[in-house]
């Protein structure tokens, strides 16, 4: 069900939904207003009502009566034949926002809460359905590309650099739901340091790095998405260059010994045969810098440089790096939960890397990120489902229920809207691979949400 | 990138931090400057095809890529040349310095043993060839081209050169690489330098060599009073930044270790200085020793006025030393031949040559009146030697300790002493090494003995003796306690005599070492109160608690490096609330039976002698009134990797 209301808009907002009541806010040009720009309003708002401020005082006139000098404060009324200036297109409001024009009331149609809520769920529904269905496509094809980037660095260790196979599986992965699929999966599936951990940093970094673009307001550097996936496959290349007893090795290797001498190489090594093989600038500084944070003095920084220049690109691959270091669970160490993960990033940001950067992340990946396993203050268990596009209200995402309150499975998943359902909240997290094992994955595609 | 420069490239990636800069030198580089340098290779590998004992390995190699690796390896000069060739500004400027700071790592990696360029420069120099005829050919207009010497003092000209031009820099970063770029190339010349005199085949060479090197050592002694020791910004302050490595002032790759390394690198040059070498310096340091010890007087003599004059009298008096102690009758023979002369510098070196002397004299002379030896021994060291065979003749050494067994052995009781010392005793942390190491070194020679002589037993007695009134000097035991302790060790040690197994002598030597531990508590008890409680305190800064979460493997660090994280609610927290998150997480500690109630009580009792860190940001560990070990775990991270002192404003007693 909808509704009519009026607010009062900037110009940056006017979107094609809305229709213009009156005009409120003017820029230097009217107030005065100008010979010319009284003539255009004149001519243009024919039939409407302006306020004006004259000598001191205030009053409504017919347009016609407007005078250059006049402080213009509102023009309303406007005549049903003039829809060209009050049916809000992208054409209008850019001319609109050149001829100098800030700020509008206007009339938009809204859903009532209740509706907005059934319409969320419905269209959450309809993408869990498909995140199930591309997680069980992409589970045996994140096998199979975990075993090509192996090789690649397998043979590039012999001397042979070969990026076919890679590149396969480049383009079997870079669809966005495929990525998405395995970055959710990152939480639910074990991984390890090299290989894995390659074939879903990429992922991770596909799915959130055009996001974070257009919350940022930039553009991408890459020319496709198939280089992003490749940049991301590739930025611990250079760890062809560390013996494989040590890449392999599950030991906590000393920070000054000479094995962590060579695993911290890694990125210039990668950096020196990306750009032999001639690869663009921004993929070598991702392999390059990855490992760099804002404060250099910082031991876990290298190799050295100020952090001006590391790209943005390459700032975000290391927030990514660090999640899915922490997320991927190994055989022998604990994983963190996707939420412990974002609340440990948060805690370094403004050290190892600007606080907006991770502002962003956190809006994209949410406090909670997708398929994180969640215990609700009803003491039931579900996945997370939905990064809330409110972002005051990433505490409150959509969870389906997989456990009641008695750790049971549950056979019917209902789709709970935290914001919606005000009275319940999430109080704490749990290791969806402590809870089911090897079959996370299974349990979350098997999900039947309603 | 030119082949000759991608070659260069290659040959510098010796070390990692040669290959990061020498990466970014070429990505700044920009054509122009590409073009020269390639230009500039190019054109003098060719022309070392003159240089007659070389020329047949320059042509027999490949390409221009092997031909330099061939130069570089006969004539390392080649390689600190090219940063000086060129005139740039901006980013290749930067490049050029990037790429002499590349050189100087890679030399360092490259020529530690530098005996390829060593023989051909031997090799070039005819064995019979007269003084004037060497003369001749080492003219530097109208001298022999094909010379190697030659070409070798050409190119140390080129590099001296360089340092007198290199502009000043007010900014920290350029003077750090600044003093780096000087470090290390009069580490690098003076090894050079140092090699050649100690392996040359006449005094006719020797002087060649000291002529060949004498501009350059004397451009980088002119540089070092000039550009620091005379600048706004000093040498001893370029050192302290170095020595400090704090966040805002060190440079962002040339940092201590680095510095460290090149010290060591020719570590005689720092000998006798503030600073403590490696154990790899002094590795190297005594092989330098043991090459000065086989000089001949003239080689020592020059040897010696160099280093004074390049270096001043540091090396001069620790070489001096040196000879002292292990090798008296060269020193001997120096100062005779220094007592010869009227050269003003020698007379310097007698000078200080003299004073030691003196001494030497007067120890010899002690000795022999005191009838310990029959005969004058030529050294300290051959005296220890005769001394070392004669013993060891004497020994039953079937049921001797070995070394590694007495290793092993000492440190399983060191480390109960010290658990027990840790735990129990209030010794503060400076003295229990100390202590432990003099009790050990004691303890070593009754381990290593398969039977024990009287005296023997005496001496040990008197070791345990001295540790004991060290104890008594640092804090206060009555005469009768001291006596009673004093007693009880002599008559343990007695027991030494006639113990037969290694686990017997074991048995007593563990329970003299408690004996004394006991002391030292006992010692310490007798405190005054505020001395007693500073001890107290000071050992429960540096007790351990098991640290970051409630895992097996948990890292566990100090109370004190506890007590001093970032942890509270607000921007700056509250004075008297300050440490109100660090003790909640102690109480959660306490609640899991990580750590004591007694020590939580502790802490809390003198929570405020903690110096309380100001920091710009604070972090929460509860929110929402709740732990989050996320959170304490990334500080942690933070500490660990010095993030946190970026975030440090000030520390407030």
């Amino acid at each position: 069900m909808t509704v009519k209301r009026t607010r009062t808009v900037m110009i940056d907002d006017l979107d094609a939904s809305m229709t213009i009541q009156a005009y409120l806010g003017f820029s230097k040009l009217y107030t005065p207003a100008t010979p010319k720009s009284a003539q255009w309003v004149m001519h243009n708002f024919k039939g409407s009502k302006v306020m004006v401020e004259r000598g001191g005082k205030r009053g409504a006139l017919p347009i016609e009566k407007l005078r250059p000098g006049d402080n213009l404060l509102r023009i309303y009324e406007i005549p049903a034949d003039k829809a060209k200036l009050t049916q809000v297109t992208p054409r209008l409001a850019a001319e609109l926002k050149a001829r100098g024009f800030k700020s509008f009331l206007i009339e938009e149609e809204v859903q009532t809460l209740h509706s907005a809520a059934a319409e969320r769920k419905a269209e959450t529904i309809v993408s869990v359905k498909k995140l199930q269905e591309k997680m069980v496509e992409a589970s045996p094809v994140r096998e199979e590309a975990k075993g090509a980037v192996e090789d690649l660095l397998d043979n590039a260790r012999a001397g042979k650099v070969d990026t076919k196979q890679v590149i396969a599986y480049v383009d079997r992965i870079c669809d966005a739901g495929t990525s998405e699929a395995l970055t959710a999966m990152v939480s639910l599936k074990q991984s390890d340091q090299t290989y894995a951990h390659c074939v879903d940093v990429a992922s991770i970094f596909q799915t959130a790095y055009f996001d974070m673009l257009k919350l940022d307001g930039r553009q991408s550097v890459f020319r496709d998405p198939k280089e992003i996936m490749l940049a991301g496959f590739m930025h611990d290349f250079g760890k062809s260059k560390v013996p494989k007893d040590i890449l392999d090795s599950t030991k906590r290797f000393d920070r000054d010994s000479k094995e962590m001498n060579l695993l911290q190489s890694h990125p210039v090594f990668g950096a020196e045969l990306l750009s032999h093989m001639g690869l663009p600038d921004h993929i070598v500084n991702m392999a390059h810098y990855h490992h760099c944070k804002m404060d250099p003095g910082m031991k876990s920084s290298y190799p050295p440089v100020e952090y001006e220049k590391v790209y943005y690109e390459t700032r975000i691959l290391a927030l990514v790096d660090v999640y899915q270091a922490l997320v991927g669970k190994r055989s022998y160490k604990k994983s963190w939960t996707p939420p412990e993960t974002i609340r440990y990033l948060g805690t370094l940001a403004g050290v190892e890397y600007p606080d907006e950067l991770y502002a962003s992340f956190l809006a994209v990946m949410g406090k909670y990120p997708k398929s994180s396993l969640v215990k609700l203050s009803t003491g039931a268990a579900g996945f997370v489902m939905n990064v809330p596009t409110d972002k005051t209200q990433l505490d409150r995402p959509q969870v389906a229920l997989a456990l009641d309150a008695d750790g049971e499975r549950m056979t019917h998943n209902d789709l709970v809207d935290l914001q919606v359902e005000l009275d319940l909240e999430i109080v704490g997290e749990l290791d969806a691979q402590d809870v089911f094992g090897q079959h996370a994955v299974d349990v979350f595609c098997e999900l039947h949400v309603a | 990138m030119r082949v000759e420069n991608q070659a260069l490239k290659r040959l510098l990636a010796v070390s990692p931090l040669a290959e990061a800069y020498a990466k970014e030198a070429f990505i700044n580089m920009g054509e122009q400057l590409d073009e020269k340098l390639a230009d500039y290779l190019h054109k003098t590998v060719v022309s070392y095809s003159k240089l007659t004992t070389i020329k047949d390995r320059i042509f027999g190699a490949r390409d221009i890529g092997d031909k330099l690796e061939v130069a570089l390896d006969l004539m390392p000069t080649l390689i600190f040349t090219a940063p000086f060739r060129f005139k740039a500004e901006g980013r290749p400027a930067v490049a050029l310095r990037q790429l002499h700071i590349a050189v100087l790592d890679a030399a360092m990696n490259r020529y530690r043993e530098s005996t390829n360029f060593q023989t051909e420069f031997f090799k070039s120099i005819p064995f019979s060839i007269k003084q004037a005829e060497l003369d001749q050919k080492m003219d530097l207009d109208k001298g022999d081209e094909t010379f190697l010497p030659r070409q070798v003092m050409l190119e140390m000209i080129q590099v001296a050169q360089g340092f007198l031009r290199l502009p000043k820099s007010g900014k920290r970063n350029e003077l750090i690489e600044q003093y780096y770029i000087y470090q290390a190339t009069t580490q690098i010349f003076f090894q050079f330098y140092f090699e050649l005199i100690t392996k040359a085949p006449s005094d006719m060479v020797v002087a060649l060599i000291e002529k060949i090197f004498a501009y350059l050592l004397a451009a980088l002694r002119r540089f070092e009073i000039l550009h620091f020791m005379q600048s706004d910004v000093s040498s001893d302050q370029i050192e302290f930044w170095i020595e400090k490595d704090a966040a805002n002032a060190r440079h962002p790759m040339l940092r201590k270790h680095i510095f460290s390394y090149a010290a060591n690198y020719s570590p005689l040059l720092r000998a006798g200085g503030q600073q403590a070498l490696s154990a790899n310096g002094q590795r190297l340091l005594q092989i330098q020793i043991e090459a000065i010890k086989q000089m001949g007087v003239a080689r020592l003599t020059l040897l010696l006025k160099s280093l004074r004059r390049y270096r001043g009298k540091g090396p001069i008096k620790f070489i001096l030393a040196q000879l002292q102690r292990s090798q008296m009758d060269l020193l001997e023979s120096l100062l005779e031949h220094l007592q010869n002369t009227e050269d003003a510098e020698e007379q310097d070196i007698l000078r200080m040559a003299a004073a030691l002397g003196k001494n030497l004299r007067g120890k010899s002379a002690q000795k022999q009146n005191s009838g310990a030896t029959g005969k004058v021994l030529a050294s300290a060291e051959a005296q220890r030697l005769v001394s070392a065979k004669r013993n060891l003749a004497n020994m039953d050494t079937s049921k001797m300790l070995n070394q590694h067994k007495i290793a092993d052995y000492l440190k399983e009781q060191l480390k109960k002493v010290y658990e027990r010392a840790r735990k129990e005793g209030a010794m503060t942390k400076d003295k229990i090494p100390k202590y432990l190491a003099s009790f050990a070194d004691s303890s070593s020679t009754v381990l290593s003995k398969p039977r024990m002589a009287p005296s023997e037993v005496e001496e040990f007695v008197a070791s345990t003796d001295q540790i004991l009134e060290e104890i008594v000097s640092s804090a206060g035991l009555t005469e009768a306690e001291l006596q009673d302790t004093r007693e009880s060790i002599t008559t343990q040690s007695k027991a030494l005599l006639t113990a037969e197994t290694v686990e017997e002598k074991a048995e007593i030597l563990n329970s003299i070492g408690d004996k004394l531990m006991d002391a030292q508590n006992q010692a310490e008890e007798k405190l005054p109160e505020a001395e007693r409680q500073q001890v107290k305190f000071e050992k429960l800064k540096d007790s351990k608690i098991i640290s970051i979460g409630f895992e097996e493997f948990s890292p566990s660090i100090t109370v004190a490096e506890l007590m001093s994280f970032p942890l509270g609610t607000k921007e700056a927290a509250n004075e008297e609330e300050w440490f109100k998150c660090h003790l909640s997480y102690l109480h959660i500690l306490a609640d899991h039976s990580k750590i004591d109630k007694e020590k939580l009580d502790n802490i809390e009792a003198v929570k405020d002698r903690f110096p309380k860190i100001r920091y710009k940001k604070y972090f929460d560990i509860f929110p929402n009134n709740k732990f989050d070990d996320s959170v304490l775990s990334a500080v942690y991270s933070l500490w660990e990797n010095n993030g946190l002192e970026r975030l440090r404003l000030d520390q407030s007693a």
